[in-house]
């Protein structure tokens, strides 16, 4: 799915830094994100996971250093620049969904509409998504009536719309029983198996699973390597 | 598609707002085209507003050397200026479009003269009004010269204060509408924003986040200005039923402000049913 060359970063923070006006702090970091990695980024509560995951989703600038995207800088932050970055990734935000009213059918059409496809192809690309998630039994019900842990599903639904290059998941085993988290790492391995970078960040130390996943631990607004199982890039 | 769609369900979802918008919208065009009405319907009112009295004279022929005498004492004077010059036919037409009576229908003649419109200056006093006009009498082929004095006194006072206090109402009613506008844009508003949020993160374009809530707005204001053309042509003939169509009776412009003030109240009443919060 994705034609990174080998060895290739497919993202890359090059001595990033940012700073809340007055507040927290966070780098001088470095980051590289291969097609096809799994990782996940551990850290105590306010130590700068969400700013880091927001930095490359560009839904902040910092304030030094540089993002790479397939070794192109990421320099447009106009809004139609930004619109057409987004579209490469899949974000999933800490917050629940917004959108209370529409179905999860809806709102993966929706999903797929603002990534350009067509009629047919969101209905067939919307059953998909929705079908390997095991979502299509509620995909009618509207968001509201959902548990805050299916209203995660739904989001990495709408985060997989459009086949990404790089998902950003912020806190998405978060409200999961321990079986689902289970269910969510492994379709999340699935993913990464078809080419596709995922970097996603939780709370503590990252005990799930440790010996198939690259961890990267966030601490005092910096960022070490907890261990690099497949000869991690750091 | 999908976000023309999109519209129509935001507008489907919160009846009482969309009602309030259609409202809104209705009391702004019925406003515009009062206004419209008022300004061209009036040619007294507007002349006593703009303070530029139109006056005629009438000539013998429109040869060269009586349109050359009139600009001449035109020039001479100061206080009239050059309109425009109607041939009879043309004058039996602006009397026609006017009045709303064919003259030459009725007398099986045209009785209009070649005419040449005028216009006083705003800055021309009456002493100095009445020797222009009595030069303009003196100039060879010129047959007389109409001016409604009565714009210049009492009556022109009595039109400005009425069009001044038309004009205030009219604002005042106007900032209504608005401010009723941008209540209803931001309810609905918040009635997206969630969804715009998550499209956002996924990548739509700005132009596919503003798509749905312009098309509610355009929507709502489409069917209102059918609403408007209903209820003007309503008001016209209801006004001319009860013979108060005059141009010079300007209270009963009021009586066509009286249907807006009626919709804003009730575009209120609507609104204090469903609080809406601010999403900023």
């Amino acid at each position: 799915m994705n034609g990174a060359a080998p060895g290739l970063p497919l993202l890359e923070a090059r001595g990033v830094e940012f700073q809340y006006p007055g507040g927290f702090r966070l780098g001088p970091l470095d980051l590289r994100l291969r097609a096809g990695e799994l990782v996940c980024l551990s850290g105590e509560p306010g130590s700068g996971k969400s700013t880091l995951l927001r930095l490359l989703a560009a839904r902040l600038r910092p304030d030094v250093g540089a993002l790479l995207f397939r070794q192109e800088p990421l320099a447009d932050h106009r809004p139609a620049g930004l619109a057409a970055w987004r579209r490469r990734l899949g974000i999933m935000d800490q917050g629940g969904l917004g959108a209370l009213h529409r179905s999860t059918r809806e709102l993966v059409a929706l999903a797929l509409a603002a990534r350009g496809l067509g009629a047919r192809t969101r209905r067939r690309e919307g059953a998909r998504i929705m079908g390997e998630l095991g979502l299509l039994a509620r995909a009618d019900l509207p968001c509201g009536q959902l548990s805050t842990g299916q209203a995660r599903w739904v989001q990495l639904a709408l985060a997989l719309c459009g086949l990404p290059e790089l998902l950003l998941l912020d806190e998405p085993l978060a409200h999961l029983s321990p079986e689902h988290q289970a269910e969510f790492m492994t379709t999340l391995r699935r993913v990464a198996a078809r080419g596709t970078a995922v970097l996603f960040c939780r709370h503590g130390d990252p005990a799930l699973d440790g010996g198939s996943l690259r961890c990267l631990r966030l601490a005092g607004g910096r960022l070490t390597e907890a261990s690099a199982p497949d000869g991690g890039v750091q | 598609m999908i976000w023309l769609l999109e519209g129509l369900r935001l507008l489907g979802r919160s009846r009482a707002r969309s009602l309030l918008l259609v409202l809104c919208w209705t009391l702004a065009l019925t406003l515009a085209g009062l206004a419209g009405w008022a300004w061209r319907g009036s040619p007294q009112l507007r002349a006593a507003l703009t303070r530029r009295v139109p006056a005629e004279c009438y000539l013998a022929d429109d040869g060269a050397a009586t349109l050359a005498g009139v600009r001449a004492a035109l020039a001479a004077g100061r206080g009239l200026e050059w309109a425009g010059l109607l041939d009879a036919g043309q004058a039996a037409g602006e009397f026609r479009a006017g009045f709303g009576v064919d003259v030459v229908e009725l007398l099986g003649e045209n009785p209009f003269p070649p005419t040449v419109l005028l216009r006083v200056r705003p800055e021309a006093g009456p002493a100095q009004l009445e020797r222009e006009l009595a030069a303009l009498r003196r100039v060879p082929g010129v047959t007389g010269v109409y001016l409604d004095q009565r714009l210049l006194g009492e009556l022109g006072r009595q039109l400005r204060r009425a069009g001044w206090l038309l004009l205030g109402t009219g604002a005042l009613l106007a900032l209504l509408t608005l401010g009723l506008l941008a209540l209803a844009m931001r309810g609905l508003w918040r009635e997206w924003q969630g969804v715009a949020r998550l499209l956002a993160l996924h990548g739509a374009l700005p132009w596919q986040l503003a798509a749905p809530p312009l098309v509610a707005l355009f929507g709502t204001a489409l069917v209102a200005a059918a609403l408007s053309w209903v209820l003007a042509g309503v008001l016209s003939n209801l006004m001319a039923r009860l013979g108060l169509a005059g141009i010079s009776q300007g209270w009963t412009l009021f009586v066509g402000a009286i249907l807006p003030t009626l919709l804003s109240a009730l575009a209120i009443a609507a609104q204090s049913r469903r609080r809406v919060r601010s999403p900023f």
